[in-house]
């Protein structure tokens, strides 16, 4: 067991969150992509205020497929749309299908993950046997089952975006939270006479969070990459919705002729993707750098 | 004469389930601690010590026997019924670096048992409680705010101290609390409870496997093997005449700081810890016993007392004894 | 000078980290002649193991710096060889090591037998045959039964791994062994068996060991010689009489020897050493203790006390000015 000696007379108001911030500062990569991220889901939000929502759907024929200039930073489509602005408004629908779709495939996941590290024995097997089963299922194939059922809109996305996330969220989180249940500190709070609900929330839940946080980043890349892939395929969003994916889709024809069409979208959704891996990994090394070295 | 001890059990056993199979961790233990006193438990890695103290504690169940505090059975109470005696029975636990919230500061961590009773009062009476026990253990008001990782262990150690101090217990298990400190901070530490205990009246039972510790905090120990007591004495009189040969064999095993005694070999033990699933009846230290004989295996060996307060569950140390006592 | 077999001079050891840098080891001197065993005690922090790792050049890549000092082993310096010399010569052939955790020194997915053998293969070219015989002869000099070679290291209690270990250090025969707090992580009686078979091992080997631990009982088993180390100096060094018996003594070993309860006398209270261990981050102008010495003087905080000697026995401490004092500190 490594024991080790720390000094007594650094600062006093060194709360964990504060700690872990320090160190992700520290990370010049997951930093900037941290402010790169804000300012793209500022941009996402507040970009209906300054331009035109029209602009993203009207067709303006005398600029059909302008190479990108001053005007039109990302040149324009074949309908003269300008490029830049649908990938602007685009931001809105990606990063929302991509955020909310995490955020509930987490909490929905974690509830269900808890549950099955509290109770434990038989709940517990249940539980994860079907998180088991639900794993086998390819999730492209779930995903495009699940579209063409409710079809190929939002609504539908999103739901097939959070079933593919559940079973590896309970997963995480009954593990993060059974590793924490057997510290001591627990068993502290279980002598003094705490009840087991208020353990598990304010004791167990608080120390369990870390790598679900890290998880979350990444997991957001990785459903905008999928819900991408699916427009993409023809079976997640339709154009003439900007999603990021959709644009690609629309411009694989053109890709010869008109490249500027399918690679800014494309530049853009890589990007994106990075920086939240980025931050993700920049999060996982500050909240547990003995893993660095 | 004798007060009700504060806690005693009887034939207190605790067996795990491994597939259809008991793993026996506490067999058949019965103690008893006066007011004050502390029993030290000794015992290495898998005898059972740390489980017998979570026994009594109450965090974990035991499968028979009986648990009493100050004369009253707590062994199956309910949750509910036994909130009223978790305010009598604490713990400080071994590893200072676990036993802790990360995300609770120290004022946060030793409220965190006053928060839990009405009776500790408002924020106010709870803020001064803190700060007395911080005083009490030594912990400068400045580290007030300070988490865990900002300290060393002997200071983490302190804060659970003090933590378990918050509601005015009258027992505590210590389960090996200076195990993982140095060995300066281990001194400090060992002396702030000596202290506590003379100040406040409190009883001890100390969990350790390092016998010098407990010859300076105990006033009976108690030796155990695989789950069972093979020796139970007051401290002086088990270091001046341990009669068990695993109590013989431990004591001599520890390396002394005396170059003196460096020529003289220790007395080294052979073999290791048999498994304690299913064990067989008889003495479980047999197959590593060099004075084994008929009488040590086939049936469980009891505890006999065979001077006033001294035990032995020995049958071959016990003859040696009485005839010492006869050749006299 | 010819009996000697390590002679460490002016070491020091950093920690280049992302929160600044640590100095571990500052500017330490240490000789051990053939087929001694010293012994380097200290608490956590005092730079033990740095200085172990730092012999052998098993510092991390990224944080490890050695700035300044010379490892005479066998007189060559071991600082100034490459990395392959360090790796097919030194390594596991001349000088070995074992680590504290049983547990985590042995990969649990390769047999026993076959880990001592990959030892064996490395530092020698004999045939598959010899290299099994040679197994199971190392496997006996500790104690274990030659079948279980076969085995793999999670069906074998902590003290049986640490055998093991052993076993698999001493395969090549090496004129050194350093042993990091080898039995710390195990019980008692388990710890007298391997203390017991690691000092029959030295003699009939005939290697020096350097041991390093905390615990002073073991010093007075097992050592010829110690040297004790505070906040990453070396603050005392002696033979083991001058050590334990002696009348004159750094502050810090008398505060060490006073902390520890003692099995024989009766104590009322243990002298604890108050305050904590300096931060190694800071590079202290003066003597390291003076923080927590209760012989402090005024020169003590500005200035470094030099390493003042009798004989043999060196104490790093002004109140023993009246001495000669010793070589470069």
């Amino acid at each position: 067991m490594a024991k080790k000696n720390t000094t007594n007379q650094t600062n006093v108001r060194m709360s964990p969150g504060r700690v872990i911030w320090r160190r992700l500062k520290r990370n010049k990569s997951a930093y900037y992509s941290l402010i790169f991220l804000i300012l793209l889901i500022a941009v996402a939000i507040l970009v209906p205020l300054f331009v035109d929502e029209e602009l993203v759907t009207k067709q303006d024929l005398t600029i059909l497929h302008q190479p990108p200039s001053w005007a039109h930073p990302f040149g324009t489509d074949i309908y003269g749309r300008d490029i830049f602005i649908r990938i602007l408004f685009g931001a809105r629908m990606s990063l929302m299908i991509g955020i909310v779709s995490c955020t509930i495939g987490t909490v929905i996941g974690g509830i269900i993950g808890a549950c099955a590290a509290y109770f434990g024995g038989v709940v517990d097997n249940i539980i994860m046997r079907i998180s088991d089963m639900l794993q086998g299922i390819p999730e492209m194939l779930m995903s495009i089952c699940i579209v063409t059922v409710f079809g190929a809109n939002i609504p539908s996305l999103i739901i097939a975006m959070v079933v593919a996330i559940i079973a590896p969220r309970a997963r995480l989180v009954r593990s993060t939270i059974l590793g924490v249940s057997g510290r001591e500190f627990i068993e502290a709070a279980k002598i003094a006479g705490m009840s087991d609900f208020k353990i598990v929330l304010t004791q167990m839940i608080p120390n369990s969070i870390g790598p679900v946080i890290v998880v979350f980043t990444q997991g957001v890349a990785s459903i905008m990459l999928t819900a991408a892939g699916l427009s993409y395929l023809g079976v997640g969003i339709q154009p003439p919705h900007p999603e990021w994916g959709a644009l690609i889709a629309a411009a694989r024809e053109y890709l010869r002729i008109y490249p500027y069409m399918c690679v800014f979208p494309g530049l853009v959704i890589t990007v994106t993707s990075l920086a939240f891996n980025l931050l993700g990994d920049g999060l996982r090394d500050a909240i547990d750098p003995r893993l660095k070295d | 004469m004798e007060n009700t001890p504060i806690i005693q059990t009887v034939g207190l056993k605790k067996y795990f389930q491994v597939g259809n199979r008991l793993l026996h961790a506490v067999d058949d233990i019965s103690i008893s601690i006066g007011e004050g006193k502390t029993l030290g438990v000794v015992g290495e890695s898998g005898c059972g010590k740390s489980t017998l103290g979570r026994t009594i504690a109450r965090l974990l169940d035991a499968t028979d026997g009986k648990i009493y505090f100050e004369g009253n059975d707590i062994t199956k109470l309910s949750v509910r019924k036994m909130k009223a005696y978790r305010r009598n029975i604490q713990m400080i636990f071994q590893d200072p670096y676990s036993s802790l919230n990360p995300r609770q500061s120290v004022s946060e961590a030793i409220a965190m048992p006053l928060r839990l009773y009405k009776e500790s009062g408002g924020k106010k009476e709870i803020e001064k409680k803190t700060k007395e026990l911080m005083d009490t253990v030594g912990l400068a008001q400045r580290l007030v705010n300070a988490y865990p990782h900002e300290l060393d262990g002997g200071r983490r150690q302190r804060v659970c101290v003090a933590r378990a101090l918050a509601l005015d217990p009258k027992f505590i298990v210590c389960d090996e609390p200076v195990s993982a400190l140095d060995v300066s901070i281990q001194a400090q530490i060992l002396n702030l409870l000596m202290d506590l205990q003379r100040d406040r009246g409190l009883t001890y039972m100390f969990i350790t496997h390092d016998l010098s510790v407990v010859k300076h905090i105990s006033d009976d120990i108690m030796v155990m093997y695989m789950g069972c007591c093979v020796e139970k004495a007051p401290y002086a009189e088990l270091f001046r005449n341990p009669l068990h040969p695993y109590t013989k064999g431990l004591l001599s095993s520890i390396p002394v700081p005396n170059i003196s005694m460096r020529a003289k070999r220790a007395h080294v033990i052979r073999g290791e810890v048999s498994n304690p699933i299913d064990p067989k009846p008889g003495c479980r230290f047999a197959p590593r016993c060099e004075f084994c004989t008929e009488a040590c295996t086939g049936a469980d060996i009891p505890l006999h007392e065979v001077a006033p307060g001294h035990f032995l569950a020995c049958p071959y140390a016990e003859a040696e004894f009485k005839k010492t006592q006869t050749a006299e | 000078m010819s009996n000697e077999i390590l002679r460490i001079e002016d070491l020091a050891v950093e920690y280049h980290t992302t929160e600044g840098i640590v100095y571990a080891v500052n500017h330490i001197n240490l000789e051990l002649n053939k087929g001694e065993t010293l012994g380097l005690v200290g608490e956590t922090g005092a730079g033990k193991t740095t200085t172990a790792l730092a012999i052998l050049r098993l510092l991390p890549d990224r944080t490890g710096r050695i700035p300044s000092g010379k490892v005479f082993f066998d007189g060559k310096n071991l600082l100034e060889m490459s990395e392959e010399e360090m790796r097919s010569q030194i390594r596991g052939e001349k000088i070995s090591m074992i680590f504290q955790d049983p547990m985590t020194s042995l990969n649990p997915v390769i047999t026993v037998g076959d880990q001592i053998a990959e030892a064996i293969r490395y530092h020698s070219n004999l045939s598959k045959a010899e290299i099994n015989k040679r197994v199971d002869e190392v496997l006996q000099l500790v104690g274990i039964p030659a079948e279980r070679r076969h085995e793999y290291p999670h069906q074998f209690s902590g003290g049986m791994k640490q055998r093991v270990v052993i076993a698999i250090a001493l395969s090549c025969e090496p004129d050194l062994l350093i042993a990091d707090e080898p039995t710390t992580a195990l019980d008692v009686t388990i710890q007298a068996q391997v203390l017991a078979m690691m000092d029959d091992l030295r003699e009939r080997l005939g290697m020096a060991m350097i041991m390093i631990t905390h615990d002073l009982g073991i010093v007075a088993q097992t050592c010829d010689r110690v040297a004790v180390m505070y906040a990453g100096e070396i603050i005392e060094t002696g033979s083991l009489e001058e050590i334990f018996t002696g009348e004159d003594h750094h502050p810090y070993t008398v505060g060490l020897f006073g902390a520890i309860p003692n099995l024989e006398e009766e104590t009322e209270r243990l002298s604890p050493i108050d305050g904590l261990m300096p931060d190694p981050s800071i590079q202290q102008p003066g003597c390291p203790f003076a923080d927590r010495c209760p012989k402090c003087m005024d020169k003590c905080r500005d200035t470094h006390p030099p390493v003042y000697e009798t004989g043999t026995h060196k104490i790093a401490c002004f109140l023993y000015s009246d001495r000669q004092e010793g070589g470069a500190q």
